[in-house]
């Protein structure tokens, strides 16, 4: 029996056209990549992306900026840190003390590639394709980099997009790079990696210099690949793995470990627990606990394994936890956990009255956990390990990072430890290519930040890189202490730099 | 472990129980008076804990204001969804109106009050320490000696309510014998409504309690929450109030416990409560090889393939096409077209169960996930990249077998539940299980490398583009011969009637694990060829949102044709598009638009044309050219058509529970 076309059909159509005009707005962009475009690539298709001309531009160097201004798009050989020397806690004896010099810088940037490896033999090379990427200078006009944050979703780092975004748009304001603006395209993988996958591919597709500050850890995991692939840098990202082509100037396990258990044993905590959020990976995940089993040791204090919490980064309660932990008589914690998570761990701690000493990671300096209104009061005497410098110090890059954003952002401003990274990140990226000279290629720019030798960052204790992929992504191995106070960390220690074995 | 450890963490949990009660004693109740499962119970109790918040702690009112605004909230949601779903008739029509209803408001709250989590809920109690039971090392906070206090009252008063109150012993007569109870005057309609409201009441004040114990207010959270309410209302066999609160305390309790014993992994608590699922339903026998009204989807089911001139354009206009489209697109156009085949491969799986079988499944982008971690693990292990997809399609089938083992012998509702539940506990256990989906939670899956053997000029998107289209095209003839010969006679007769299927030789429940198999196949196929097409398999693309708005795709573009599926699989590609661009932040309210967007047109297509665009597009086309029927198969419609459902394919009509 056949139906008619009824009232209802008329009005179910009505919102059926709105539900797909609404897509084909979103579809506009799907639609501009089925035309045919001779120059674009594939990830997996092509080794590079094109540059299409060498460039003649790009003589006049920008103007030096002074102390105070991010993106000093200084001429190669220049002392690149402005902060002066020993201005910071991270320059203090513990840290390793010698500075970047300008011969160090003019040798990177005249050294040449650093990464030789440019062949992709497997990869179809599309037809215009001839020379590989690491050897092409940039085509004229701005610099295109691009940046994938996951901005939305759940967990977000929309911290770190502010950071690069706000970086650039200075360092445009000050005339950019040898006299080249910088483009940013800025993606968002919305904690999906099947669109964070497609917005790698059409910003290279469009032709990006590197990819900066990328801060999307559910499509990391995948990018080293088309980094090696395509032959294309990465200069900041949350935690990719040891590549040729990836940089990263976080801190890492051995060195959170080794400073927070030493701390903590020094406390007197005789009986420690530790909680991370598990990385789902077994072997990562020993490592981890490794990392604070060994620096408890060195103290003589033993890390039980039955005081030790992998948890996911979606737990929603910490009551087992805390249980577990106070019936085995606990004293210590040291915890590796994201904002959210501290916030709810400190709930179930306060319920369970319970206050051992507890060293949280830096993702605490947040606005949003050290004010919040249910358990703010009661982080107050919690301690804090950071690679970097805590917000509201009044030293380096940390004044100008915070108010570059609250200028940027107003009162959407989002500052914390992810923020501070990129702004890191992009600082270093902004360096290298300055030091790379007025027509660099992507070797020019890795060799420069190979040659990165006790570099001030203005954030964290100086950064000695060098040609390894290890030394790329492991570079920053000294963790300050801090305490909460007031509603703000303020920093208790100098930075400690961690000499041991890597796991 | 120490005894008395064991004994804290299941005290532990306590609280956490009584929640899981509270919700699911909401569920049953609404099913007990309309047979639907209200798999949107969370997401109401998210919706009031939203409205909660902003009144109390963004506008600084009472914390009493927020607790009648939020209720009143979630009233009014249950009432509006029983004014939806008595429009509908079959449980598993009525249920999956509850998705939409669940994707409606994951949407709305998301635009309102943003994805972030980390929101500050409403606290009805203070924070601190309100009961310290050294002895048993147990201490409970304010908020959940609050919690445990309310519950218990909610439950004495149900109990007083359905005992002596006119209206409960009304409740009471629908849900038992509708018909005698129509007969003696009960307004079914007015008990029905009453008991949505009470029932979206209980899932409201459930969210307003829990945020705070929880300790976040998010879009996901208390969805995801819900299956532990399922599991707990499974155990009370969807009837027994007493029984679901029993369920919902001993999970609670159990959980901890497990959780340590087993070395405390993510997601264990998800686990538990899929496993407690899977069993409540073996255990439970009902409804197995009766007919039940409305056991299976109201759709049309899938149309044969066209005949005569259409068919010789099909053979021939189909490759031309192919070839034309591989001639002049860019490797970036490759990459999108590519992307849109194989997700319109996963809509297909879709067709095929919901078009052909009759069935519902919750969990089609796991089955992807597997599929692609399948293959993965096949290239591991030496495989050519090639062959390592139908291997990935077969690890999917086979967990298809093992969650369609004991949903399938019951009715489409269950595997609806099961397949929701598994959905979950993916998301929180399965994805995190490192045999499965490798360190750090991806399995590379390098794409072919044709340009070698092919020769320059010709890219690799391309030539994937190509596989891809092959895939496509050999699924859906798949699909559509399958309605032809004995099986497909065989399905066609299951929608309409179990026991005359049985009676002529079959076996219903083989049939439809065949068919639940074929289709957990064929979402691997498409999973493993995502994965190709990444470069890598990886679960965060398959989460229970994607499984849900995938059949939501799915129906509102139509499962009774290959085209539609073409139109679903364009819809999931939209859907995906990164929204923003050029050097500006990225905006959630857009994303969530889309969300809320989704579950309108679900519900729309659910209310007004279950056969979906293809199908409304083809009775448009049949108004313009009436008697139309050049299929040739005398029912009106034509090719890539569908036509409206009638009595003698979408089963019988809904009685049972509803007077």
């Amino acid at each position: 029996m056949q139906r008619r076309v009824t009232g209802s059909d008329r009005i179910l159509l009505g919102v059926l056209a709105t539900h797909l005009v609404l897509s084909m707005v979103f579809g506009a962009m799907f639609l501009q990549g089925l035309r045919s475009d001779e120059q674009s690539v594939t990830v997996q298709d092509v080794p590079a992306a094109a540059g299409s001309s060498d460039s003649g531009a790009g003589d006049a160097a920008a103007e030096p900026s002074g102390g105070a201004t991010p993106a000093p798009a200084t001429s190669p050989g220049a002392t690149t840190e402005p902060d002066g020397a020993g201005s910071t806690p991270g320059e203090s004896a513990n840290a390793p003390s010698q500075q970047q010099t300008g011969g160090e810088q003019g040798e990177a940037t005249s050294g040449g590639s650093g990464s030789g490896d440019s062949g992709d033999d497997g990869g179809e090379a599309a037809e215009d394709q001839q020379a590989t990427s690491d050897e092409e200078p940039l085509p004229e006009g701005p610099i295109k980099i691009g940046t994938l944050v996951t901005q939305t979703g759940a967990i977000n780092f929309r911290s770190a997009a502010q950071a690069t975004k706000a970086y650039i748009d200075r360092v445009n304001a000050e005339g950019g790079v040898h006299g080249r603006t910088i483009e940013l395209l800025l993606r968002d993988d919305g904690l999906d990696p099947a669109r964070g996958r497609r917005a790698v591919e059409e910003m290279l597709n469009e032709g990006v210099f590197a990819f900066v500050g990328f801060t999307a850890p559910l499509t990391e995991p995948s990018i080293n690949p088309t980094l090696e692939q395509n032959e294309i840098p990465l200069v900041g990202a949350f935690g990719i793995t040891a590549s040729d082509w990836g940089y990263m100037f976080n801190g890492f396990y051995e060195s959170f470990g080794w400073t927070s258990s030493r701390f903590l044993a020094d406390e007197g905590v005789q009986t420690p627990g530790l909680i991370y959020i598990s990385r789902q990976d077994d072997e990562v995940d020993a490592r981890i606990e490794e990392s604070w089993i060994r620096a408890f040791d060195s103290k003589g204090v033993t890390l039980n394994p039955d005081n030790i919490f992998g948890v996911d980064v979606t737990k929603a309660n910490y009551d087992d936890v805390v249980t577990s932990l106070r019936l085995n008589g606990v004293d210590g914690i040291a915890t590796s956990i994201d904002q959210t998570a501290v916030i709810r761990l400190q709930q179930s701690l306060n319920r369970a009255n319970f206050a051992p000493v507890h060293a949280a990671s830096q993702l605490a300096d947040d606005p949003k956990v050290l004010g919040d209104p249910d358990v703010g009061a009661s982080l107050e005497g919690t301690f804090v390990y950071s690679e970097v410098n805590f917000l509201g110090e009044q030293t380096g890059q940390m004044p100008t990072y915070e108010q570059a954003v609250r200028d940027a952002f107003g009162e959407d401003a989002e500052l914390n430890w992810a923020g501070k990274n990129n702004w890191v990140s992009t600082r270093l990226f902004i360096e290298a290519l300055d030091a790379a000279g007025p027509d660099p290629t992507r070797g020019d720019l890795m060799a420069a930040l190979n040659a990165f030798s006790d570099h001030q960052t203005g954030m964290s204790a100086p950064l000695t890189i060098g040609e390894t992929p290890t030394s790329h992504i492991r570079n920053n191995r000294c963790v300050k202490m801090g305490v909460i106070s007031g509603g703000q960390v303020e920093p208790i220690s100098d930075f400690d730099c961690y000499d041991g074995p890597l796991l | 472990m120490s005894g008395r450890l064991l004994v804290s963490l299941a005290l532990s949990g306590l609280p956490l129980g009584a929640m899981y009660a509270l919700q699911a004693m909401g569920i049953v109740l609404v099913y007990k008076t309309s047979t639907t499962f209200n798999f949107a119970q969370g997401a109401i109790g998210m919706a009031a804990a939203f409205i909660a918040s902003a009144v109390s702690v963004s506008l600084g009112l009472p914390v009493v204001v927020g607790l009648v605004a939020g209720l009143a909230v979630g009233v009014l949601i249950g009432l509006g969804m029983e004014v939806s779903v008595r429009r509908l008739d079959g449980e598993l029509s009525r249920t999956v109106l509850t998705l939409a209803w669940l994707l409606g408001l994951q949407g709305v709250a998301g635009w309102l009050f943003g994805t972030t989590a980390g929101r500050r809920p409403m606290n009805l109690f203070p924070s601190g320490t309100a009961l310290n039971i050294d002895e048993l090392g147990v201490a409970y906070g304010w908020d959940q000696v609050g919690v445990l206090v309310v519950v218990a009252a909610v439950a004495g008063g149900l109990g007083w309510f359905f005992r002596t109150n006119p209206l409960g012993v009304a409740m009471r007569a629908v849900a038992g014998e509708p018909e005698a109870a129509r007969l003696l005057g009960v307004r079914a309609t007015r008990v029905r409504q009453v008991s949505w409201m009470l029932g979206a009441g209980l899932g409201a004040l459930s969210g307003i309690l829990v945020t705070p114990v929880l300790g976040t207010l998010d879009t996901i959270t208390l969805i995801v929450f819900t299956i532990q309410a399922l599991a707990a209302a499974v155990v009370g066999g969807l009837t027994s109030l007493p029984l679901t609160f029993a369920g919902g305390i001993a999970l609670g309790m159990a959980q901890p416990v497990i959780g340590r014993l087993l070395g405390s992994p993510p997601g264990i608590n998800e686990l538990i409560a899929l496993v407690v699922i899977l069993v409540a339903l073996l255990v439970r026998q009902r409804g197995g090889r009766v007919d039940v009204a409305g056991s299976s989807l109201q759709t049309r089911p899938v149309r044969a393939l066209p005949t005569g001139r259409a068919r010789i354009a099909l053979w021939f206009g189909l490759p031309v096409a192919l070839a034309g489209v591989v001639a002049v697109v860019g490797p970036q156009g490759a990459f999108n077209l590519a992307d849109l085949g194989i997700w319109s491969i996963a809509v297909l799986s879709i067709v095929l169960l919901t078009g052909v079988v009759g069935q519902i499944s919750l969990c089609q982008a796991v089955f992807m996930a597997i599929g692609g971690f399948g293959a993965g693990m096949a290239v591991q292990v030496g495989a050519p990249s090639l062959a390592a997809v139908p291997l990935g399609a077969l690890l999917a089938t086979i967990a298809a077998v093992l969650v369609g083992l004991p949903a399938l012998r019951l009715r489409g509702l269950e595997l609806a539940v099961a397949t929701l539940a598994l959905s979950f506990a993916a998301d929180r256990y399965l994805f995190r299980f490192e045999p499965l989906v490798g360190g750090g939670g991806t399995r590379p899956v390098p794409r072919p490398g044709f340009a070698d053997q092919v020769g320059a000029g010709v890219t690799g998107a391309r030539w994937f583009l190509v596989v891809v289209a092959v895939a496509f095209v050999l699924v859906g003839l798949f699909v559509a011969l399958l309605r032809r010969g004995r099986t497909g006679a065989a399905l066609t007769a299951m929608r309409g009637s179990e026991v005359a299927t049985s009676a002529v030789g079959f076996s219903t429940v083989s049939l439809k694990l065949r068919g639940f198999a074929l289709s957990g196949f064929i979402a691997g196929l498409a999973g493993a060829l995502f994965a190709m097409l990444s470069g890598g398999a990886s679960s965060d693309t398959f989460t229970f949102t994607r499984s849900i708005s995938l059949l939501a795709f799915a129906l509102i573009a139509g499962v009774g044709s290959i085209p539609g599926a073409v139109l679903g699989g364009a819809i999931v590609v939209l859907s995906t598009l990164s929204f923003g661009g050029g050097s500006e932040l990225a905006d959630s309210g857009a994303a969530s638009l889309v969300t809320a967007f989704t579950g309108v047109a679900l519900a729309g297509t659910l209310l007004a044309a279950p056969d979906g665009v293809a199908g409304l597009a083809g009775r448009l086309t049949q108004r313009w050219r009436p008697g139309t029927d050049d299929d040739g198969d005398g029912d009106g419609g034509g090719h890539g058509e569908v036509v409206a459902p009638d009595t003698a394919t979408t089963g019988t009509p809904e009685t049972a529970g509803v007077a």
